[in-house]
């Protein structure tokens, strides 16, 4: 009896556990078994930032956003510096089609934490634009936590060598 | 009178250009300076950007020993060249060492463009534009956008990931 009732308890502080780490609504795809409570920390705001994008919806990706943010992409020759000029290209793809993200998938995603600040890479399976099509990319994202929010500050997307 | 005057100020503004050009070059050609980095930058920035260019005038004389000096062990690598992440100094250095030796990753020349580095707290990104040819006899012209990113450790600023693209 007394074994029965360690398992439950052992079985409800798992559940109790996991449910603590995962916000309503969100659910991630990638095994964080490995990973540090901080790692975990930083790597559910990159989940919440990539779903955002998967999703579309500009105004929570943002949310995520640092207002200094650089960013190097595959379809700029050029660096994109603050959040005002990213957001405005990201609006304009995705009112036109060609920045329209059916499908984001983040695999692989090496964390490391120092202090407030974060270091992410990631391999991503994508499918983008109207038509869609299919991208195979690497990913850099740097973030840094101010008033106890993580915001992206730098972004370094890649296309796999063909 | 006044052609002679707009000449002068062509002679004026074309030595200028010379002379802004001269103290701008370097005796070699593949080095950087810190004549390069912007005068707003704070002195964090200024520091952080002195090792990028003392370890990328190593990475332009082929320097394995000096260049690996200022990497992190646990550095993390991703460049056009493979189409996976490269994860510790061992791998990093092991593939630098074997393409060196075949020339196929010899540096001829290296220049650096338009850096911008941006500090917070142990951490610093700095990106940048960079041309380049390499490989053997003279080597082909690649253009790369390139994201270092930093950690202080023991007051000193290594390399911890490297992100190159086309």
């Amino acid at each position: 009896m007394n074994s029965y009732k360690s398992i439950w308890v052992t079985v409800g502080s798992m559940i109790f556990g996991l449910s603590s780490l995962v916000t309503p609504g969100t659910t991630f795809s990638t095994d964080m078994g490995h990973m540090t409570r901080e790692q975990i920390e930083v790597w559910r705001v990159v989940e919440e930032f990539n779903e955002a994008f998967e999703s579309n919806d500009l105004d929570r990706f943002f949310s995520f956003v640092g207002n200094e943010i650089t960013v190097l992409t595959p379809g700029h020759p050029f660096r994109v510096e603050g959040i005002e000029d990213d957001r405005e290209e990201i609006e304009k793809g995705i009112s036109e089609g060609y920045g329209i993200a059916s499908l984001w998938q983040a695999m692989q995603p090496h964390v490391r934490v120092r202090g407030d600040t974060a270091l992410v890479s990631f391999f991503s399976r994508a499918y983008l634009g109207t038509p869609p099509k299919f991208y195979y990319l690497r990913v850099t994202n740097v973030l840094a936590r101010t008033d106890g929010d993580w915001k992206v500050m730098h972004i370094h997307v890649s296309e796999v060598p063909k | 009178m006044f052609n002679q005057v707009s000449k002068l100020w062509q002679a004026i503004a074309v030595f200028s250009a010379v002379l802004s050009y001269s103290a701008l070059a370097l005796p070699e050609e593949s080095a950087m300076s810190d004549l390069e980095t912007p005068s707003h930058w704070s002195a964090e920035q200024r520091s952080v950007w002195a090792v990028v260019v003392e370890w990328n005038n190593a990475f332009a004389r082929n320097d394995g020993d000096a260049f690996f000096a200022y990497v992190h062990d646990d550095i993390t690598l991703i460049t056009p060249a493979h189409p996976y992440r490269v994860e510790g100094i061992r791998d990093d250095r092991a593939a630098y060492d074997f393409e060196l030796a075949s020339g196929e990753s010899r540096v001829n020349f290296f220049q650096v463009m338009q850096p911008l580095v941006r500090v917070y707290g142990e951490m610093a990104v700095v990106t940048y534009f960079s041309r380049g040819y390499y490989g053997p006899d003279g080597g082909v012209i690649g253009y790369f956008k390139e994201t270092d990113v930093l950690v202080k450790e023991d007051d000193q600023w290594k390399v911890i990931h490297i992100h190159l693209s086309n």
